[in-house]
């Protein structure tokens, strides 16, 4: 289990780098806490579209949105690692959770990594150009929207999940409960779409859902 | 939405348990807003009394509810047997020949009279609205379940017997996910569609018991078969291992059949464990964030001009002693110098003094704070630690049944093909394909096409289900809220109540690839003193006797107050004071005085009964509905309507005492606990030697 715990910090590390790549690309830097873990969310839920399998299948439903713990220690790790920059460094009770949270900015120090995102990018193509398309996508929620939007996210908003119940659409569940991945699919019935063209119409239908409430 | 009743007056008249004030044979029990309290001794009738107030509002009719969990029990309405019916008239010498009672109550806009002889429980009145109507048990129950607004008079039964009344056999709502969906379907959902949800579930469960029924005697009939083909002169050899191979395949169906119902108990383990785990995870780093913010406004004060990076990582090796930097955990002595160097005043890189100019708006975090959090966060770490490997452990477990089912269902096809091939190496003529075999084939054919029907309506009650279930789930925020009111009131420890479905196959057969249908269902959440954050308890036995009963109350609470909204209710508990303690005696009271002080549209009604002197819950309770112009005013007093007991006899001055201790009680004349019959005992045996 060791091995696999290693293995995974490794992973969630590796995963932060390019989360982090693809914001940035998509100019969305220094990349807040919230909107970091919400487009790891988003990731998860909509991989499918692209053939990939989710990173992390499940998690812990709050209030204020998506939060990984696991992926939060991984950032510290790499701030740690002066791999990435931590600015406006303060902690927000969140009353709806009871909690505080980290608000931090975050930011790449890219002649650090380059070396490592490009290796990244020519092993795992596929990821890469999914979460590349899907960040860009991403993009079109205005500041005020990054970090909320997956609060009306089909899966995270389904009532049937309870705050503090698990979410789950593929670990232990059918993964046909990935309702996002299903709603992205069904756009544009009866056309051909590309991938990255269901990303886009499933943002866009999220900043619409997030514009009205 | 529903309608609950609220119990306006019972009238009981000729029957020998309760003889009236006057002893004339009339006795009136007056159901008042707020709290009706029936007090008696053992033996005087308060159990009798509250069976005979639910046999009022059921009649001769009942649903056959198992002891445990409801499961998928059939709610069809069942007429008592004979001798249920004569229940009160058991318990009298007079065969209760003459005795009668007649109900008052409401429901919604409707006023109900019902009059029953307690010899048999025959409805002898019956009127509406001050209209007589007729007095077939079936105008009775079709009025009651119309005006009550529930889909059938089974689902009223089920209402009163899971909601409504609380008897001492204390049968657990919010740990029962059967009696949960059925409670949910017949009060949340139109009356229609209630029916219909009911009526499909009832097709799919007849279908599965036609279909388990009938494939088990297809098999015993292909035993039978393969014995007398045995028994035929030609090819023994083949006939031999025939019988062998099919003796082989039952036990494998067997195995196959245990392994799935295995599979579906660690699944649902497996998925516990995992929510408590993620749960723990989840508190965890929420000490840590905590901690962390501590340490990192501790730093603040004292390196105001570090860069963010640095105070970040530097906090962090404050609060759980790890380096960011190199990922080294447990460096207790670093951070234990960088504490010193900070207290000091002294730079944590080079050990300079510094001056330090305090920002107006950082604040110095004190060590006792300190030390709280990093205490919480330590016993955080174990918990998510422990929690992490028993979700890693029941997953395990979760996949080797999978892997051995799948193994089974290997093996029982490949003995399958097996047997078949058998079959078609006995000479043609004595194949047997007779007209037994035919009708063994046709048998086959009908399983197989009653399986394909069940898998059908499986999915069809599936998808029916998702949209009245969402329905359903749009009602879970106010329950929950109405529940935290009433259970926070009670309980010492934090509690929740979550919104959990439920995934269960209706009927007992494999899932043959459908999914199990999710039923609507809440869990409870409760902290604990070994470990903290609040944790799932799915099962009564992991909360304690009192907790268990108040948690169930608190949603009976909540479930009332959100299912009907437009009119008040009544909630009726025997003895409720059983399972309390002396400090849970005030709360107790609070809480039950939340129900019987509010209501929707008026007033509930709480009728409780106790034992005069079991304990303080009687007089905090009168204290606390203090009831205007004489708060004894709710006491029904079977001590003066019903027949002594022989306890009552030989011991009138311990029950005058109690009466006097009472009334002083609810007077604030006394605050002191009554002395218990042991300490009276004792004080018996100074007094004469030998106690009574």
């Amino acid at each position: 289990m060791a091995m696999d715990a290693d293995l995974r910090a490794r992973q969630q590390s590796v995963r932060v780098l390019v989360l982090l790549d693809a914001l940035a690309r998509a100019g969305l830097v220094p990349t807040s806490a919230p909107a970091l873990h919400e487009l790891a969310y988003l990731a998860n839920v909509l991989s499918p579209v692209f053939d990939l399998a989710p990173f992390d299948a499940k998690l812990l439903k709050r209030a204020s949105g998506p939060y990984y713990p696991e992926l939060q220690l991984a950032i510290d790790r790499l701030v740690g690692r002066g791999l990435v920059d931590a600015m406006k460094v303060e902690y927000r009770y969140l009353a709806e959770d009871k909690r505080y949270r980290v608000l931090a900015q975050y930011r790449l120090r890219r002649p650090l990594v380059r070396a490592a995102l490009e290796r990244h990018g020519q092993v795992f193509a596929q990821e890469a150009q999914f979460l590349h398309e899907l960040a860009a996508a991403y993009s079109v929620l205005s500041d005020d929207k990054l970090g909320h939007a997956a609060l009306q996210d089909a899966r995270y908003a389904d009532i049937s999940v309870d705050v503090s119940e698990v979410i789950d659409f593929g670990e232990y569940d059918n993964p046909a409960k990935n309702f996002s991945r299903n709603a992205a699919i069904t756009f544009a019935a009866g056309r051909r779409l590309e991938p990255a063209e269901r990303l886009y119409l499933y943002l866009d239908h999220l900043n619409t859902r997030v514009a009205h409430g | 939405m529903a309608h609950f009743p609220l119990l306006e007056q019972m009238v009981v008249e000729h029957y020998g348990l309760y003889p009236g004030k006057d002893g004339q044979g009339r006795f009136e029990i007056p159901f008042r807003d707020g709290l009706t309290l029936i007090l008696g001794a053992n033996g005087l009738g308060k159990t009798t009394l509250i069976m005979m107030l639910f046999r009022m509002l059921t009649g001769t009719g009942d649903i056959p509810l198992p002891q445990g969990r409801i499961g998928s029990v059939d709610l069809s309405v069942q007429n008592l047997d004979r001798w249920s019916q004569r229940q009160f008239a058991n318990r009298v010498n007079d065969g209760a020949q003459n005795a009668s009672a007649q109900l008052s109550f409401q429901l919604g806009a409707k006023r109900f009279q019902v009059t029953r002889r307690l010899r048999d429980l025959a409805l002898t009145t019956f009127i509406i609205d001050g209209e007589a109507a007729d007095t077939e048990e079936l105008t009775f129950r079709n009025a009651i379940a119309a005006a009550a607004e529930l889909g059938s008079f089974g689902d009223w039964i089920l209402v009163l017997r899971t909601l409504v009344f609380y008897f001492e056999d204390r049968r657990a709502l919010v740990w029962d996910p059967g009696a949960q969906k059925q409670l949910l379907r017949a009060l949340l959902l139109s009356p229609t569609l209630a029916q219909e949800w009911t009526r499909r579930e009832r097709v799919i469960l007849e279908l599965d018991s036609r279909m388990r029924n009938l494939d088990s005697a297809l098999k015993r009939e292909k035993r039978e078969s393969a014995k007398i083909d045995q028994k035929t002169t030609s090819a023994p050899g083949v006939r031999q291992a025939l019988a062998a191979a099919q003796t082989h395949l039952d036990k494998l169906q067997e195995r196959h059949a245990t392994l799935v119902e295995r599979l579906d108990l660690t699944d649902r383990m497996r998925h516990r464990a995992r929510l408590d785990a993620i749960r723990a995870e989840a508190e965890q780093d929420k000490a840590l964030r905590e901690l962390e913010r501590a340490r990192l406004l501790t730093i603040d004060a004292h390196l105001p001009h570090a860069d963010e990076s640095i105070r970040f990582i530097l906090a962090r090796l404050m609060s759980d002693a790890t380096c960011l930097v190199c990922g080294t955990e447990d460096v207790a002595a670093r951070r234990q110098s960088l504490e010193q160097a900070l207290e000091a005043r002294h730079c944590v890189i080079c050990d300079s003094p510094i001056e330090v100019s305090m920002p107006a708006d950082v604040t110095e975090i004190t060590d006792a704070r300190l030390q709280t959090l990093k205490a919480a966060y330590d016993a955080f770490v174990v918990q998510a630690a422990d929690q992490a490997r028993e979700r890693d452990e029941a997953n395990a477990a979760h996949l080797a049944t999978s892997t051995e089912l799948a193994a089974c269902a290997q093996e029982r096809d490949e003995v399958d093909q097996k047997v078949r091939d058998l079959q078609a190496q006995l000479p043609p003529d004595q194949r047997r394909v007779t007209d037994q075999q035919r009708k063994l084939d046709a048998a086959n054919e009908l399983v197989i096409d009653m399986r394909a029907r069940l898998k059908v309506a499986r999915t069809e009650f599936g998808e029916f289900l998702g949209g009245h279930r969402a329905h359903i789930a749009q009602f879970a925020d106010a329950i929950k809220a109405k529940f935290g009111e009433a259970a926070n009131g009670f309980l010492f420890e934090d509690s929740q109540l979550s919104w959990s479905p439920t995934r269960m196959q209706v009927g007992q057969a494999g899932a043959d690839g459908v999914e199990p249908v999710e039923y609507p269902a809440f869990a409870v959440d409760l902290t604990g003193s070994d470990f903290a954050g609040l944790k799932r308890r799915g099962d009564p036995e992991e909360v304690s006797e009192s907790q268990r009963e108040f948690i169930d109350l608190a949603f009976r609470m909540a479930l009332v107050h959100v299912a009907a909204p437009s009119s008040a209710a009544s909630l009726v508990i025997d003895a409720p004071e059983s399972s309390l303690d002396a400090v849970f005696v005030e709360r107790a009271a609070t809480v039950l005085g939340l129900f019987a002080k509010t209501g929707n549209h008026g007033t509930n009604r709480l009728v409780v009964t106790s034992n005069l002197g079991a304990g303080m819950l009687v007089p905090r309770l009168l204290q606390e509905i203090n009831a205007p112009g004489d708060p004894m005013a709710p006491v029904v007093d079977l001590f003066h309507a019903g027949v002594p007991t022989r306890a009552m006899v030989a011991w009138k001055e311990d029950y005058t005492a109690l009466w006097t201790h009472l009334l002083n009680a609810v007077h604030g004349d006394d605050d002191s606990e009554p002395e218990s019959e042991d300490e009276r005992d004792y004080k018996r045996g100074d007094d004469d030697g030998h106690g009574r």
